[in-house]
Order: C-alpha cells, then structure tokens, then sequence
C-alpha cells in the first residue's frame, strides 16, 4: 500500500478524534461568580435545587468544583489538538442556546436634541420596534445581534460603552441637532404563555443606562 | 482481527475514492452562502460596526490577528479582505479551482476572528466546512470549466470519500455537543420544555415579536423535546448513513436501520428544524451552512439516480 494512503488515513483519524475531544464541552466560559448571580442563571439553580432536592448554594458549590476539575481535565487531554485546531479553524465550540434567558433585555437607542429646553429624549432604536427604525438594518444582522446580546451582560461593560460612544458619533454625525446620546436596556420576565393569554405582562425595569455627550 | 489488518481496512476505506457530486453540491452552497453573508452584512451597514476598529466607526477594538502585519482592522485592510473573500466564495461556487476554496477559507477566518463578541456559531460550522472542501475534489464536478473544455476530452471527477464522511461528522459533532451542553431545565424531557418558548421571546434573536405563539405553547414544547431528542440522537444519522451506503452488507442491525430508513427520519426532523429556525429567528449563516451539509449524507450515486 503506498505511502500516501497511510498518509491520508492517519490525518482522517487525527481529525476525527481531535474533533471529537474538542466537542466536549468547555465550561471555562460559565466560570465567572459574577455571572452566576445574573437572573436567569438563579432561576436555573433554583430548577435545579428543586429537581435534584440538593439546597441551592450547595448545590453552586458543587457544581463550581466539578466544573474547575471538569475543564483541567478536559484542558490536558485537549491540549495535543489545540494547535491544529486553531491552525486549520476547525475548534468545535457548540455552546448554542445552551440555556435561555428568561429575562432577556431590549436595547432601546434615543436621543436628545439641543433645541429641546425641556430637554426630553426621544427614541431612535429600539429592538423588534416598528416605529422606531434608526439603523435597523444593521441592528437586525444576526453579527449585531450578537454583540448587542453580549452588552446586556454585566461582563462586557466595557464593550457596551465604548458600543453606545460608537453608536453616538454616528448619530452626531447625521444629526446635527442631536446633543446628546442615552443607549440603555428595557429588562423583563419572560411572560408564560398563560400569563400572556390572560393578559399579565410582568413589569420590568430599565438597565445601565449609557449617556454619551456630544463633544465640544 | 488484528490491529494490522484493522489498519490495514481503515487505510483502505480511507484512499477509496468516489465521484465528486456530492462534495461539489456542497461546494457551491458554501461558497454562495459565504458571499452572500458577507454583501448582507455590508449591505445593512454592519459591516464597518463589526469588522473596523473602534477609532475606525467600529463598535469596540479589535483583534487585528492576522490582519496586524497589513495595517490593523482599518477600512483600506478590511474592505479589500472582504472583496476578496466573496470573489473567492465566488469563484469557489463556480468551481474554478481547488484554490478559490482555500483562499475563501483563509479571507472567511480572518475576518470571522476580528471581533470574537459579534459572531456565531456558524463562523466555526462554515471554517472547518471550508477546510474539509479544500482537501476534497469537490472542484472536479459542476464546475464552469467543464463548459471550456475541449469536447471527447475526459476530466478527473474524483474526490476521496473520507473526506464526504468528515463533513458528515463534523454535522453530528455539532448536533451532539450542542444537545449535551444544553442542561438547562427547560431543555432537558424531565424538565418544564420551556426552552422554545423562552428563546422565541427573546428581542435578541426574534425576527418578529412572537407573543401570538401562547395560544399554541403546546407546539413550542413538542418542539422543544423534539429538537433537543434530534440533536442528541444525531450519531443515528452517520451510522444511518453508512448502512444506507452499504446496504448490500450483511447484519440485523443494518436491515433494521434500512428498513426503518433512520437517514432519512433524521434529515427530515433537522430539516423541519432548520425551517422552523429561520422562519421564527434570525441565527445568521447557520440554518443554511446546516443544511449544505445534509447533502453530504448522501452517495453520489443516490443524487444522481435521484436526479435522473
């Protein structure tokens, strides 16, 4: 058998098995406290605690345990495929709606205009919102999606500012009447679909709001 | 067996070679989906938010990666990288050469990779699809070229099967890591199945508002079960796959797995999701990148009986 075909067949074993290992899962992105006191992450624990009869900070620590030895173990046995991975783009990260948020956020955008004494502001943008439109196009690429989805979190704040400064100069930019730029989120509840037929939408409240001046 | 001989089968299953229809199908959906995500996101205007630099209009600072050796993630880099990938994506759908795929592979990550918190999941499916292409002979079949070509003359339509069989992997790599990663209490059958409902509500990923579903929540948990059932379950569709491929072969199982059709259940239920996907939420790429792989999941001989 010539020496090409062992070639072959030892570089689809290789990959074969190195996309196997990589596809375990990776909980080095969930290891984050701060993120595990977010609400939707405490009605997961709460579900959990209730299912599994285990109280819910132990069950956090628990859990916190198993997932420091859990991503050590699988960072060693990874470690001999990483850099093919990297190198040929194959690295098998499949976290995909891994839990959804049941108090999701909307980005609402406004602004407020320099002639206005009373100084009101008025919306521009807000996420799934007909009547306002401002940029929508490019909010509803599902790369923006993506990126407004992480600012609602508390860890990407740095990237939510500098994503409203950036969102304000280009309204600065188009309207020279705008003074001033407020980007922050409406966060809610989830409804049950029982709640929605009965009419009881859950009450929410606005988040970490943003205001970007327009500069002198 | 010996290990020898079972090396010796794996080296001859793996050099076996098979007409390129299949792969080249492949191809050219991968290659039209790449350009046309690019142009969508340059056409809504995203493009220079997600891929410059903040002191460039961008939406934060970039990882340059590769593209610090040319200047950064600036628009005279940027832009000309874009143009180039969708040309290649271009000429790779039309099937010019093995390299117009490698070139797509290399234009795609580059920009993919700029800006880690404005991608999916499709950015990995659509990179080590285009990996595994390059490595094929999927540019041997539907190719323009084959209308220059001198008429009697015989071209090498070949491709290594193996490599048809990675993309089917890599399709159920993906299903089954996502379905056991998917823990949650409203995904799991012993838990609320609430994970549909509560994804459709979601502003981020909705394409429309979706509270008129509640009348019909009953759907959204069947669907919810169905499609956490269907992606673990999705190692069915390789080994359906491969009984399917040797059907003349001998064995309970494999009967059983033909008589059933399993392939064929599979695909149905991931294309029924896959509709439902895109109708309902807007996940970029992925659905479409999804589905050019189904293709894979069939001989070339299949597609060709089908076809005639």
């Amino acid at each position: 058998m010539e020496i090409r075909n062992h070639l072959i067949a030892a570089a689809v074993l290789w990959h074969a098995v190195a996309m196997g290992v990589d596809a375990t899962p990776d909980t080095s992105a969930g290891l984050k406290r701060s993120a595990w006191k977010e609400p939707t992450v405490q009605a997961e624990f709460q579900s959990w605690s209730a299912m599994l009869g285990v109280p819910q900070p132990e069950l956090e620590d628990q859990l916190w345990t198993f997932a420091v030895g859990w991503n050590a173990a699988r960072r060693s046995v990874v470690k001999p495929f990483h850099r093919y991975l990297s190198w040929a783009q194959c690295t098998q990260s499949w976290q995909m709606f891994v839990a959804p948020h049941t108090t999701p956020s909307r980005l609402q955008i406004q602004e407020r205009l320099s002639a206005d004494a009373a100084e009101t502001w008025s919306t521009i943008f807000e996420e799934r919102d007909p009547d306002h439109t401002w940029m929508a196009d490019a909010f509803g690429v599902e790369r923006m999606r993506a990126s407004v989805f992480r600012w609602s979190w508390p860890s990407y704040e740095t990237s939510w500012k500098r994503g409203c400064s950036a969102l304000a100069r280009l309204r600065f930019a188009e309207s020279q009447s705008t003074s001033a730029v407020r980007c922050r989120f409406w966060q809610a509840r989830t409804p049950s679909p029982e709640q929605v037929i009965r009419g009881e939408l859950p009450k929410g409240k606005w988040m970490r709001p943003v205001v970007v001046e327009r500069p002198e | 067996m010996s290990l020898g001989s079972n090396w010796g089968r794996w080296v001859e299953g793996c050099s076996r070679t098979e007409d390129a229809l299949s792969v080249a199908i492949v191809r050219v959906a991968i290659g039209l989906i790449v350009a046309g995500h690019v142009v969508h996101l340059a056409w809504s205007g995203a493009l220079p938010l997600v891929w410059f630099d903040a002191d460039h209009g961008g939406l934060r600072d970039l990882d340059e990666g590769a593209l610090r050796w040319a200047g950064g993630a600036v628009p005279a880099v940027v832009v000309p990288v874009c143009v180039g990938t969708v040309v290649s994506a271009l000429a790779m759908a039309l099937g010019l050469t093995r390299w117009a795929t490698w070139a797509t592979w290399l234009g795609f990550q580059i920009i993919a990779d700029l800006n880690g918190q404005a991608g999916g999941s499709y950015d990995e499916l659509l990179t080590a699809t285009l990996f595994l292409l390059g490595w094929s002979g999927a540019h041997r079949r539907l190719s323009v070229l084959r209308f220059f070509a001198r008429p009697g003359s015989v071209a090498d339509t070949s491709s290594l099967a193996c490599v048809r069989w990675l993309l089917v992997l890599q399709l159920v790599v993906m299903y089954t890591s996502s379905a056991i990663q998917k823990v949650s209490a409203h995904w799991v059958p012993w838990g609320d199945h609430m994970a549909l409902w509560y994804i459709l509500q979601q502003p981020t990923w909705q394409r429309n508002p979706m509270l008129w579903v509640a009348p019909f929540a009953g759907l959204t948990r069947v669907a919810t079960v169905t499609s956490w059932m269907f992606e673990l379950t999705a190692p069915l569709l390789l080994v359906g796959a491969w009984f399917r491929e040797t059907r003349t072969r001998a064995g309970v199982v494999r009967s059983l797995f033909n008589r059933l059709d399993v392939r064929r259940l599979q695909l149905l239920v991931g294309l029924g999701m896959h509709i439902g996907i895109e109708a309902t939420m807007e996940v970029g790429a992925f659905s479409l990148a999804s589905l050019a792989l189904y293709v894979a999941c069939f001989s070339p001989d299949e597609l060709r009986r089908a076809a005639s």
